[in-house]
């Protein structure tokens, strides 16, 4: 099996959890021996660039990039993700005729809500329409496409991403002895910080010796500092910026508790890598990855008062909290690459038998 | 005789590193001893240095004719001391010339007069030593941080027995009064307050150097004539500005070296002008009538008032993070004096100035002066600071465990 696949981002140049789901991807599929043939629109390996100014016409240039690969050498499908690489997947697909999939890793509506931008979706719904076969990273996922999109739900397959076994798990000697509870990701409207915020002003109302980290950068987050100085938690919330992934494993393992607070989450790997590092996690509802981490506590994105008490069972019991990072590892160990890429294997089968 | 009074303010902070999360509770250096001695090299090689020396030359070719004053903050002066001490020569060069008045503010460049009196005391007693060791003279007149005053900072100003405080000519505050008069601040009884003249002082701090301004270039004897014009006959013009206004916000190039040379000459050309010292132009007046300061008023900003550093949540939720710390800096035991020192340089305002969001005219000067990319960095910094300090004047203020039997036995 042959396989060309566009993808936007890959490690150590990620600005989110596409990048990560690519590398899992490509290397899970390499170790069953499907010959892959990865294409990314920059060879320097900085796709963040191109977020903002000029990105639907970095998009336009990553399909003729992707049908001269397709030109020049031979595959049995075409595996694209997201919309940045949907025009990229039917070039390559018109070039050579084979069957396209399309992966799914998040839609606009997710990033974006009610302010989605109509171009792009415009381009997710031709993904959709053109697809053989559309991969969907969770069911949530699935449901949103049926909701907002025209779609053929017998196009749709459901594959769960993975994590990566880390070598070491060692976590780092704590420098400072309050809980932390961390939010880790883009600081975006779609990662819900907000409740994050709103959830920390109502815990240390009850539980004042404890710390809130928000990790990462985005649009909202000076607006969520400004927040956070107003709501009187300036002595209790920090912020690191953007991290480094060493820096990223070393504040899931500084961390006491992990939140995702998502307002729309296709999946959301974070966790998962949380839980690696024996972090327990709180998750939103509103994701994909809640379907899969059965253990961890969840709630709905807008019930702060709900976050609020699932924090504080956390941070008061750390029996519990051991006990759920616990139960979430054991159910980490369904959640192998290897058992995504076999899952594609399937869907690629379908089209190519 | 009308008097023309040079004050001319000398600051910089110690700027913090870039203090991170990770670093509390694993890393105490706080502040960036390289950047900080990297800029105080250059702004001796470009203001300092080169400006001491043509003050000392004016007033030689004057034969003390030329009088002028200083305001060197004390984390300025200690910087001196470790990074240029041929600044400080430069500077007691001056103050032996005996035409030289130095000021006396709070050592730390700090708000402690709106938010903590004791600390405020503390840092003018601090401030009043240093400058009284380094320059032979014991201070009598007193100049605020950004010349921030208030009726309550007047008062204590008097209590703590200076002679003269410094204000800003602020329109708020003299509503058409004169800013050449002497006035009593409300509620003193002995204290005089001279205010800037905003006009003719920005005339030379600001628009010197700006080529859409409508008398650019101006040449000295223009100015001179300017201040002769000026209408009343016993007056006192005050010109005070930041002294890095010479070869650092006004580049040399500007030609503002050349202007100040020539500017004593063409001023005393005027025989009815001469050069005064602060507290020789006050002691000569009687006051005007007594001026009520309403509300705290500073020479920062459009707005004259501690929006500069008090003007959004995040400042203030420093500043209170800040300032909660005083009581227990102060029940420290003597041990703790480091950690106390540590407190006082995050007191000095520019940590809270570097967070102001205002981005109109004002931001961009609020930009030029900080060393973060924007407002947010320097209020993460300066949280991550307060936090791990807190933690270490905590633990510096539990009594010290007693040995335990074990401990005894072994040694």
């Amino acid at each position: 099996m042959k396989v060309l696949m566009l993808g936007w981002e890959y490690p150590p140049h990620i600005t989110g959890g596409l990048g990560t789901a690519t590398a899992g991807i490509v290397r899970g599929l390499g170790e069953r021996g499907v010959d892959v043939r990865l294409v990314l629109p920059s060879a320097s390996g900085r796709p963040g660039a191109y977020y903002g100014g000029g990105l639907l016409e970095a998009v336009e240039r990553h399909a003729v990039a992707a049908r001269a690969e397709a030109r020049a050498h031979g595959h049995d499908v075409v595996h694209a993700h997201d919309w940045t690489s949907v025009p990229a997947g039917i070039a390559a697909r018109e070039e050579r005729g084979k069957p396209l999939v399309w992966h799914v890793h998040s839609s606009e509506y997710d990033r974006s809500g009610d302010g989605a931008d109509p171009r792009i979706v415009a381009i997710e719904q031709r993904g959709l329409d053109e697809a053989e076969r559309v991969v969907c990273v969770s069911h949530y996922t699935a449901g949103v496409l049926r909701e907002r999109f025209r779609v053929e739900p017998e196009k749709l397959r459901v594959v769960h991403n993975g994590v990566e076994r880390r070598s070491t798990t060692e976590r780092d000697e704590k420098t400072i002895p309050e809980p932390i509870v961390l939010f880790l990701g883009r600081v975006t409207r779609q990662k819900g910080p907000d409740t994050f915020l709103h959830a920390a002003a109502r815990v240390v109302r009850s539980f004042p010796r404890v710390k809130f980290v928000v990790s990462g950068s985005g649009d909202l987050l000076p607006g969520t500092i400004e927040s956070c100085a107003e709501l009187g938690l300036a002595r209790h919330v920090h912020f690191t910026g953007f991290l480094e992934a060493r820096e990223v494993e070393r504040m899931f393992a500084l961390a006491d508790v992990y939140v995702m607070p998502s307002v729309s989450e296709p999946f959301g790997i974070a966790p998962l890598e949380a839980l690696e590092l024996d972090t327990p996690v709180i998750l939103s509802r509103q994701s994909g990855v809640s379907e899969v981490l059965k253990s961890a506590l969840a709630v709905d994105h807008w019930d702060v008062q709900g976050m609020a008490d699932c924090i504080l069972a956390l941070l008061r019991s750390p029996a519990r909290r051991r006990a759920l990072a616990r139960r979430g590892k054991r159910e980490l160990e369904q959640l192998r690459w290897e058992a995504a890429a076999a899952r594609l294997e399937d869907v690629y089968a379908e089209l190519a038998p | 005789m009308k008097d023309v009074v040079f004050y001319f303010q000398v600051h910089q902070p110690f700027r913090l590193r870039r203090y991170s999360f990770f670093d509390i509770g694993a890393h105490e250096r706080y502040f960036d001893d390289a950047e900080n001695a990297r800029i105080v090299r250059r702004v001796a090689e470009k203001c300092y240095l080169p400006m001491n020396a043509l003050v000392l030359e004016l007033i030689e070719r004057h034969a003390g004719r030329f009088r002028c004053s200083y305001s060197i903050s004390g984390c300025a002066l200690e910087q001196f001391e470790t990074w240029a001490p041929e600044v400080l020569a430069s500077f007691r060069a001056l103050a032996e010339t005996g035409c030289v008045e130095f000021l006396c503010e709070t050592s730390m460049h700090s708000l402690a007069a709106l938010s903590d009196e004791q600390e405020f005391r503390e840092q003018v007693a601090e401030q009043r030593e240093r400058v009284e060791r380094l320059f032979g003279t014991r201070p009598t007149t007193f100049r605020n941080t950004e010349l921030v005053i208030g009726e309550r900072v007047a008062q204590l100003v008097e209590e703590l027995g200076f002679d003269v405080l410094l204000g800003e000519g602020a329109e708020v505050l003299l509503e058409g009064r004169s800013t050449h008069a002497v006035w009593r601040p409300q509620g003193c009884q002995r204290l005089k307050l001279l205010l800037r003249d905003y006009d003719l002082s920005d005339d030379i701090a600001f628009r010197f150097s700006n080529r859409s301004w409508e008398e650019w270039p101006l040449p000295a004897e223009r100015f001179a004539r300017w201040v002769s014009e000026l209408p009343g006959g016993d007056e006192c013009v005050n010109l005070f500005m930041d002294y890095e206004t010479f070869g650092e916000h006004q580049w040399a190039d500007t030609g503002i070296f050349r202007f100040m040379e020539r500017l004593p000459a063409e001023l005393l050309e005027d025989p009815k002008l001469r050069f005064a010292t602060p507290s020789e132009a006050a002691a000569e007046r009687a006051v005007a009538g007594v001026l009520p300061i309403p509300r705290p008023v500073s020479w920062a900003d459009a707005e004259r008032d501690l929006s500069a550093w008090l003007g959004n949540p995040m400042q203030r939720a420093a500043s209170e993070a800040l300032w909660s710390l005083a009581p227990a800096v102060r029940k420290m035991p003597a041990a703790g004096a480091e950690l106390r020192q540590r407190w006082r340089r995050l007191t000095t305002s520019d940590h809270l100035y570097y967070m102001s969001t205002k981005f109109f005219s004002d931001g961009d000067v609020h930009k030029y002066f900080s060393p973060y990319a924007t407002p947010h960095d320097a209020f993460v910094a300066f949280m991550n600071v307060i936090d791990d300090l807190a933690r270490r004047i905590e633990a510096a203020s539990k009594p010290a465990p007693r040995a335990r039997a074990g401990d005894r036995k072994r040694g």
